[in-house]
């Protein structure tokens, strides 16, 4: 049975408090920001930048 | 293999124009919710009927998919593995997609319907994770890379709980 998002953030706020902090320190301008992007964009960017990521890590271990 | 710019959305889409039935779980499902992470696949979980399975089938013979075995083959899908109850990593010509017959808890499309919320995508309906069961999946696997994404799902559920 799937729980409702108030039952899941109630049972994080009793048995997670570490990551109701680590919550807390989420940049909220940027969470408002993406979420209006549309999805599409969503997306590429997403690929996008995991691509960029995969790059630099390839090239750190290149040395 | 490297993705690019639309591949996501190319993988996606590939699947919907299919007519195959999955809901969309992982990255992919918190990207479609809001959450501004990145991600290098898709992971899907697919209804395992019969006819399912073979629309599925097409879509990654089509992405030229395949597999790393235990003896580090690249090898196709087949039709036993996407009906049985495993999860095939596999590497296409868009990029990774995770095809997942179950979930880590033995969760597979049926249990999961039910919880899966529509999003109109390109005038195709995607059937994404609700966002209360993608973050009870990822606080229940234990992984380090799940858990690292924890704290934007809780703060966009919380944004989400105090608009609704």
């Amino acid at each position: 049975v799937s729980r409702s998002l108030a039952e899941v953030l109630e049972a994080i706020r009793s048995e997670d408090p570490d990551l109701l902090a680590a919550a807390d320190e989420v940049d909220r301008d940027l969470l408002t920001w993406f979420a209006t992007l549309p999805l599409d964009e969503r997306l590429d960017r997403a690929g996008r930048m995991a691509r960029e990521y995969g790059e630099i890590r390839d090239g750190a271990r290149r040395g | 293999m490297a993705l690019g710019e639309g591949e996501l959305s190319s993988t996606l889409l590939a699947l919907l124009d299919r007519g195959v039935d999955f809901v969309l779980v992982g990255g992919g499902a918190a990207l479609v919710h809001g959450a501004p992470i990145t991600t290098q696949d898709i992971d899907i979980v697919h209804g395992r009927t019969p006819e399912n399975v073979e629309r599925l089938m097409a879509v990654l013979t089509e992405l030229d998919a395949h597999a790393l075995d235990l003896a580090n083959r690249w090898l196709p899908p087949t039709v036993e593995a996407l009906s049985g109850k495993g999860q095939l990593l596999l590497r296409t010509r868009l990029g990774r997609l995770d095809v997942l017959c179950t979930l880590h808890d033995g969760r597979g499309y049926d249990d999961l319907i039910g919880s899966a919320q529509t999003f109109d995508f390109r005038g195709r309906t995607l059937r994404v994770i609700d966002l209360a069961t993608l973050i009870e999946i990822k606080r229940s696997t234990g992984r380090a890379k799940d858990r690292m994404v924890l704290p934007v799902l809780v703060e966009l559920a919380r944004t989400r709980h105090r608009e609704s």
